[in-house]
C-alpha cells in the first residue's frame, strides 16, 4: 500500500519515550540506594523480572508479537515505578508478584499498552498494600541515620521470610498523622528522621528531590505537559495550607512537608503524567491533577493510610473519562468547546 | 509593523530548504510529449475544445471552463493532439482521468497575444474572465479555481498573499519571490484592484526566507503592500493558520475566509494573474522544486504543465527505479504510484526522500503529543480512537471536519501511527454515509410522494367507478321506464322477441324483461363515459402534470438551499440547479396556459352540444322529449345525422350531449326533468337571442333566428307535454326506486342486526336457497331438462354448505 503523508516523522518513538522515563528514575534510584542500600536494586530486579515474564507470557497467549512489544519497555517502566514504591528488603515475592499483578490484571487484561484505565503500578501497589499492609509499610530507616542493615539480615528478610523489624522506623507521614498529643515541634524533635530533615524528614526530602529532578528533566524534554503536576502540587499545597495550624498538635503538616514527603513528587511527575490513564486535554489535566492533589491530602490527613498517592491516582483515573467528556478543547474556528456535551444531551 | 500572533500547536521538522534554493530557477528542454489533464483543479473538469489530430499552438486553449466551478487548460507548447483519453494522473490512488496528450512539434510556436498595459481600466468581470480563461487555479497546492475564489459576494477588507511556504524542502515560492518579486507585486495590485482595493494588503513570509523578504520589501516599497514575516513553524502556511498569525482571527468552522472579509492567494497565483492579465499569457508553466536527499541534481525549474514526471527526472539524470517519489511536500504530499503522470498546476514539488519513511507502528499510548501539535486544537488521539471504531457521531463531536490534514500529529506520534490516513478514511466514510443518507432520504421522499399520488389516483378511479356504476344503474332505470312507457313499448316488443330464445335457454333470464336491453344501456354509458370524460381527463392530466412540476420546482429549490448551506455560494452545482429550475418554471407556465385553454374549450363543447340536442329535439317535433330511449336511438341512427350539423366531431359532441342529458334526466324525477328541460330551453333561447343581438353576419342571424323559433316550438311542446308525462313511467320508476329502497332497508336492517340474528338470517337464507334449488331441480326433473345435472350439483353444494355452516356454528 502506498504510504500517505506525512513522509517525515520525528525521531521520538514510544520505546524511546518509555526509556526516557526510566532514565529519569535514575536520580531517585540512586538516592534510595544511598539511603537504604541494595534493597531498592533488588526490588527493581525482581519487579522487572516479574513484569517481563508476565508481559511475555500474556502476549504469547494473546498471539501478539512478543519481541517488539517487550522492546517498547513499557512493562519495564511499570516495574521500575512499582519497585521504587515498595519498601526495600521486602520479601522477594512482593515486588515480583506485584509486577505480575500490574502487568496482567491492570494492563494486559484491559487490552495491553494504551488500553488500561488505571495506572498499572498503582493498581499493584494498592493490591499489595491491602493484602500485606505490614510488609508494605515496613520502611527501613536511612542508613545515614542508623546502622546499615547487615547482609545476612537483608537476605533473610528478602528470601527467608524474616522481617527487618529492628531496622524499620515510622515514616514522617505516620508521625505527623498521629501526633499523639505532641506538638509538631515536639514530634520533630523526638524523631531523628524529621529532626535531621529540613522540612519533611531526611530520607523523604532526598527521595522527593530526586524524583523532582527526574521529573523536571522529563518536562524539559516535553514528554508531558506541566498541567497535571503543577495542578496536583498546587492543590496539595492549598489543601495543606487550609488545614495547617502551624505548630499545634492537630497540625497536619505544612505545604512544604506534604510536597516533600511520601510519594508526592513521584506521583506528580511519574504517575499522574501517565498519558494512558490520565486526562486528555490540558484543561482536563489541570482538573485531573488538582483532583489527585486534593485526594492525596484528604487521605493523608483524614484517612487510614499513611500515604494517599496510590489511592488518589486510582480515584482520579476513574474520573478521567468523565473529565475528558467535559473538557474537550475549543478547536479552531469554533465558538465554544461544548459540542460533545451538547450533542449528547440533544439526543 | 504588523503584530504577529502565534498559532497553537505546530511542529518543527528539519527545514531542508537549502537543498534546493542555492541556484537560480532553471529551465527545462522541450520534451516530446505532454499530458494535460482536463481536471487540474477543484471542481468540474474542463471541456476539450480541440480534436485528435488538431495542430495547436503554445498557449492555445485546449479545454474550456465548464461552468462556474471550473477553469480552462492550455497547450504548453505547439504540436499535434495525439489523444484525448484516460491517462494516469497525479493522484495517490493511481487514478485515471481524461487528459489531452500533446505531441510537441519542437517549434514551440506561441499563439498571438495582446498584452494589456492598461489593466487598471478593466472591470472586475473582465478581469475574472481573463483569469478564468487563463486557467488559473490556486498554485499553493489546493488548486481552487482562482476566479471562483475572487468572485465572492461578501465585502473584502484584507488581501493576504501567502508566501509562507511552511512545508520543509519546498522552495518554489521562495525562489519565485527572489526572482520575480516585481511580477508578484503587479499581480497583487491587480488582485487588489479586482477586489475593490481592500485597505489591508499583506504578504506573509516565514522568517526562514530572508532573501525573499528583503527582495519583496524592495519590490513593494512605495505601495501600501505590507510584508510580514513570522517565526518558522509548520503549518503556518495553512490558509486558516496564516490568517490567525496575521490577524488573530479564526475562520469560522465550515466557512471560508471571506466570512472575515479576507481573501488569500498564493504568491505563485499572484504572478500567474499578472502574466495572464498584463502579458496575456495563460497558465502553462509553474515553478516546481525537485529536491530530496535521494536525488543529486536538485533545484527549481520552470516546468510546463503537462511535463511527465518521468521526463523531468530523466532529464536530471535520475534513475527512478524502485524509488519513492513524492508529489508535494513531505508533510502533505503523496507518493506517486507511477512516474508516468504529468506535472499539474498544483505540483509545487517533487520530493525524492532518499530515506526509509516506513516505520513500524505501535499502539497509541494516548501520550497527547499529537494534541499539542495540532494547529486546529483537535484531540487527534480521540479522533484516532473513534476513526478506528468508525464512530461518526463521536468524530463529528470531536470536529473531525476541522482537521486540515497537515500531518503535524502523525509527525510527532511516537507510535508512528498513520493518523492522517485514518482521518482521511474516516472523512471519506462520513461523506459516504452522508451521501447514502441523502440518497435514501430522497428515495423515501420520492416513494412517499409516489404513494400519495397513487393513492389519490386510486381514490379518483374508485370515485369514477362508483359514479359510472350509479350512472349505469340510473340509465337502466330510465330504460325500464322507457320500456314501460306506451310509445316505447312498441319498440320494446322487438327486444322481447329476441330475448325469447334466450329465455328458453335460461328460465331466470326470461323472468327479466330488461336483460336484452341491458347491453345497450351499458354501451351507452360507456360511450358517454369515454366521450364526456375526455375533456375532463385532459384537464385532469394537465393538473396532475402541473402538480408534479410544482413539486419538482420545490425539490430543486430545496436542493439549491442544501447545496448553498453545504458548499456556500461557490458550489458548482448551483448554476446547473438554477437552469433546471428555470426550465421547470417554463414548463409550469406552458402547462398552465394549456390548462386554461383546455377548460375554456371544454365549455363551448358542452354548450354547443346542448344547442345541438335542443335543436334536434325541436326538429323532431312530435317525438316525445322524455322518451329518451327513442331519442338516443334516433341520434345514433344514420338519418339523424342529416338533421345535425355535418361535421363528424359535431355528431360526436351531440351524442355526447345526448348521453349526458339522458343520464342527467334519468337521474331526475319526471317533473324535475321537465322543469329543467324548460329552463334549459329558456337558457338556449336567451343565449341565441344574445348572439343574435351581437352578431352582424346576416347568414348567422338567419340561422340563429331559425334556432330561436325552433326552440320556442320545443318549449311549447315541453310545456304541453306536461300532461303527457305518463303516470305509468312514474309508477315504474317508483317501483324501481321502491326496490332500491327495499334493498337499502334490508341492508340497513341487516347492519342493525345482532350477531345471533345475523346468524339466524344466514341460516334462513341458506335454507331458502336450498328450497329454491330443490324446487328448481324437481321442476327440471319434471321437465326432463338437459340441465338436470347442474341443478343436482347446485342442490348438493347448498346442502354441503348448509351442513358445514350448521356444524361451524353449533360448535360455538
Amino acid at each position: 500500500m502506498t504510504q500517505t503523508s506525512p513522509h517525515l516523522q520525528s525521531s521520538l518513538s514510544t520505546a524511546q519515550l518509555m526509556r526516557l522515563v526510566i532514565f529519569a528514575c535514575i536520580p531517585a534510584t540512586v538516592a534510595m540506594t544511598m539511603l537504604y542500600g541494595v534493597g531498592t536494586l533488588i526490588n527493581l530486579a525482581l519487579a522487572a523480572a516479574g513484569a517481563v515474564v508476565a508481559e511475555a507470557a500474556i502476549l504469547a497467549l494473546r498471539g501478539r508479537k512478543v519481541r517488539s512489544a517487550l522492546l517498547d519497555s513499557s512493562a519495564l517502566l511499570t516495574a521500575v515505578l512499582l519497585a521504587l514504591a515498595i519498601p526495600p528488603y521486602a520479601a522477594w515475592w512482593l515486588p515480583f508478584v506485584g509486577a505480575i499483578i500490574a502487568i496482567i490484571f491492570a494492563k494486559q487484561l484491559f487490552g495491553g499498552l494504551g488500553m488500561n484505565p488505571f495506572n498499572p503500578a498503582m493498581v499493584a501497589y494498592v493490591v499489595l498494600l491491602i493484602s500485606f499492609p505490614l510488609a508494605m509499610s515496613s520502611w527501613p530507616e536511612a542508613q545515614q541515620l542508623s546502622a546499615p542493615i547487615p547482609n545476612e539480615v537483608a537476605l533473610a528478610a528478602i528470601f527467608g521470610g524474616e522481617t527487618i523489624d529492628g531496622y524499620t522506623a515510622a515514616t514522617p507521614l505516620d508521625i505527623v498523622r498521629n501526633l499523639q498529643g505532641q506538638t509538631y515541634t515536639e514530634a520533630v524533635a523526638a524523631n531523628q528522621e524529621l529532626a535531621m530533615g529540613k522540612v519533611a524528614g531526611y530520607a523523604s526530602e532526598i527521595i522527593n528531590v530526586a524524583f523532582l529532578i527526574g521529573g523536571l528533566y522529563l518536562l524539559k524534554r516535553r514528554l508531558f505537559s506541566w498541567h497535571a503536576p503543577v495542578a496536583m502540587l498546587l492543590a496539595l499545597g492549598i489543601m495543606s495550607l487550609l488545614f495547617w495550624t502551624g505548630d499545634g498538635s492537630d497540625s497536619r503538616g505544612s505545604p512544604l512537608f506534604h510536597w516533600f514527603s511520601g510519594a508526592t513528587m513521584m506521583g506528580a511527575f511519574f504517575i499522574i503524567t501517565d498519558p494512558v490513564s490520565g486526562a486528555t486535554s490540558n484543561r482536563g489535566r489541570l482538573i485531573f491533577g488538582a483532583l489527585v492533589g486534593v485526594m492525596i491530602y484528604l487521605i493523608r490527613a483524614f484517612g487510614n493510610y499513611p500515604d494517599g498517592v496510590a489511592f488518589a491516582v486510582l480515584i482520579a483515573n476513574l474520573a478521567a473519562p468523565f473529565i475528558d467528556y467535559y473538557t474537550v478543547p475549543r478547536s479552531y474556528g469554533r465558538e465554544n468547546a461544548t459540542s460533545v456535551i451538547a450533542k449528547d444531551s440533544d439526543q | 509593523m504588523r503584530i504577529i500572533h502565534d498559532i497553537p500547536g505546530g511542529v518543527f521538522p528539519p527545514e531542508q530548504k537549502s537543498l534546493s534554493n542555492q541556484q537560480q530557477i532553471d529551465t527545462l528542454p522541450l520534451f516530446a510529449e505532454y499530458i494535460i489533464p482536463l481536471k487540474q483543479h477543484i471542481g468540474v473538469a474542463a471541456t476539450p475544445c480541440i480534436s485528435v489530430g488538431d495542430q495547436v499552438l503554445k498557449g492555445q486553449q485546449i479545454g474550456v471552463s465548464t461552468g462556474f466551478m471550473s477553469t480552462a487548460v492550455h497547450a504548453p507548447t505547439s504540436g499535434i493532439v495525439k489523444a484525448i483519453d484516460y491517462h494516469l494522473v497525479s493522484h495517490p490512488s493511481g487514478l485515471k482521468d481524461v487528459a489531452i496528450t500533446l505531441t510537441a512539434d519542437g517549434q514551440d510556436t506561441p499563439i498571438d497575444s495582446n498584452p494589456r498595459a492598461d489593466w487598471q481600466a478593466l472591470g472586475k468581470r473582465e478581469l475574472l474572465d481573463i483569469i478564468r480563461s487563463a486557467g488559473i487555479a490556486g498554485l499553493g497546492g489546493a488548486s481552487f479555481p482562482t476566479a471562483v475564489k475572487l468572485d465572492g459576494q461578501r465585502p473584502i477588507d484584507t488581501l493576504i498573499i501567502n508566501g509562507t511556504e511552511c512545508e520543509p524542502y519546498i522552495t518554489a515560492d521562495d525562489m519565485l519571490m527572489r526572482e520575480h518579486a516585481d511580477e508578484i507585486r503587479t499581480g497583487v495590485e491587480i488582485l487588489a484592484h479586482l477586489l475593490g482595493n481592500p485597505p489591508t494588503i499583506v504578504i506573509g513570509i516565514e522568517d526562514n526566507k530572508p532573501e525573499a523578504i528583503a527582495l519583496m520589501k524592495i519590490a513593494c516599497a512605495g505601495t501600501k503592500i505590507e510584508i510580514a514575516s513570522f517565526p518558522t513553524k509548520y503549518p503556518s502556511g495553512g490558509e486558516k493558520q496564516l490568517i490567525q498569525i496575521l490577524t488573530a482571527k479564526e475562520v469560522p468552522s465550515g466557512d471560508i475566509p471571506a466570512a472575515l472579509g479576507i481573501v488569500m492567494q498564493n504568491v505563485g497565483t499572484a504572478r500567474a494573474i499578472k502574466q495572464a492579465v498584463v502579458d496575456d499569457k495563460p497558465l502553462i508553466e509553474r515553478i516546481t522544486t525537485v529536491t530530496g536527499e535521494g536525488i543529486e541534481q536538485r533545484g527549481n525549474f520552470h516546468t510546463r504543465i503537462g511535463t511527465k514526471v518521468e521526463d523531468l527526472l530523466q532529464h536530471l539524470n535520475f534513475d527512478a527505479q524502485n524509488t519513492k517519489v513524492v508529489m508535494g511536500g513531505p508533510m502533505m504530499g503523496f507518493e506517486l504510484p507511477s512516474l508516468d503522470v504529468p506535472v499539474v498546476k498544483a505540483t509545487n514539488c517533487l520530493l525524492i526522500p532518499g530515506y526509509d519513511t516506513s516505520s513500524a507502528t505501535a499502539e497509541c499510548i494516548r501520550c497527547g503529543l499529537c494534541a499539542e501539535a495540532c494547529p486546529a486544537q483537535l484531540l487527534p488521539q480521540q479522533l484516532y480512537w473513534y476513526s478506528k471504531a468508525d464512530d461518526h457521531d463521536k468524530l463529528n463531536a470531536y470536529h473531525l471536519s476541522d482537521c486540515i490534514e497537515c500531518g503535524a500529529c502523525a509527525y510527532v506520534c511516537p507510535s508512528k501511527l498513520p493518523l492522517v490516513q485514518h482521518y482521511r478514511a474516516a472523512k471519506a466514510s462520513i461523506k459516504q454515509t452522508a451521501e447514502d443518507q441523502l440518497r435514501s432520504d430522497r428515495a423515501r421522499a420520492r416513494f412517499e410522494f409516489r404513494k400519495q399520488r397513487m393513492d389519490a389516483a386510486e381514490a379518483e378511479k374508485e370515485a369514477k367507478r362508483l359514479a359510472r356504476k350509479a350512472a349505469t344503474e340510473k340509465a337502466k332505470l330510465a330504460k325500464q321506464a322507457a320500456a314501460n312507457s306506451p310509445s316505447a313499448n312498441e319498440k320494446a316488443t322487438k327486444p322481447d322477441a329476441v330475448a325469447d330464445p334466450l329465455a328458453a335457454a335460461d328460465p331466470l333470464a326470461a323472468a327479466d324483461p330488461l336483460a336484452a336491453a341491458d347491453p345497450l344501456a351499458a354501451a351507452r354509458a360507456k360511450l358517454k363515459q369515454t366521450k364526456a370524460g375526455e375533456a375532463d381527463q385532459q384537464s385532469e392530466r394537465l393538473q396532475k402534470q402541473l402538480k408534479s412540476i410544482a413539486q419538482r420546482i420545490e425539490f430543486i429549490d430545496q436542493q439549491i438551499a442544501d447545496t448553498l448551506s453545504e458548499h456556500g455560494e461557490e458550489a458548482s452545482l448551483i448554476p446547473q440547479l438554477q437552469s433546471k429550475r428555470a426550465a421547470s418554471v417554463l414548463k409550469q407556465e406552458q402547462l398552465q396556459a394549456k390548462l386554461a385553454e383546455c377548460s375554456s374549450t371544454s365549455k363551448p363543447v358542452e354548450s354547443s352540444g346542448l344547442a345541438a340536442t335542443a335543436s334536434r329535439d325541436a326538429s323532431q317535433g312530435n317525438a316525445p322529449a322524455t322518451a329518451t330511449a327513442t331519442a338516443t336511438a334516433t341520434a345514433t341512427a344514420p338519418e339523424s345525422t342529416s338533421t345535425s350539423t355535418s361535421a363528424p366531431t359535431d355528431i360526436e359532441r351531440a351524442e355526447n350531449a345526448i348521453e349526458s342529458l339522458t343520464v342527467a334526466r334519468a337521474a331526475k324525477r319526471p317533473d324535475d326533468r321537465q322543469r329543467e328541460a324548460l329552463k334549459r330551453i329558456d337558457d338556449n333561447i336567451a343565449r341565441c337571442q344574445q348572439q343574435l343581438e351581437d352578431s352582424s353576419d346576416q347568414q348567422l342571424r338567419d340561422k340563429l333566428k331559425l334556432r330561436i323559433s325552433k326552440l320556442e316550438a320545443k318549449r311549447a311542446e315541453t310545456q304541453s307535454s306536461e300532461a303527457f308525462t305518463p303516470s305509468a313511467q312514474e309508477v315504474s320508476t317508483d317501483k324501481a326506486l321502491q326496490a332500491i329502497e327495499r334493498a337499502k332497508q334490508v341492508a340497513a336492517a341487516q347492519a342493525k342486526l345482532s350477531p345471533e340474528e345475523k346468524l339466524q338470517q344466514q341460516y334462513l337464507g341458506l335454507q331458502a336457497r336450498l328450497e329454491k334449488a330443490k324446487a328448481r331441480l324437481s321442476k327440471a326433473e319434471a321437465e326432463d331438462s338437459e340441465h338436470i345435472d347442474a341443478f343436482r350439483t347446485a342442490v348438493t353444494k347448498i346442502e354441503v354448505k348448509l351442513s358445514e355452516w350448521t356444524r361451524d356454528h353449533d360448535a360455538n
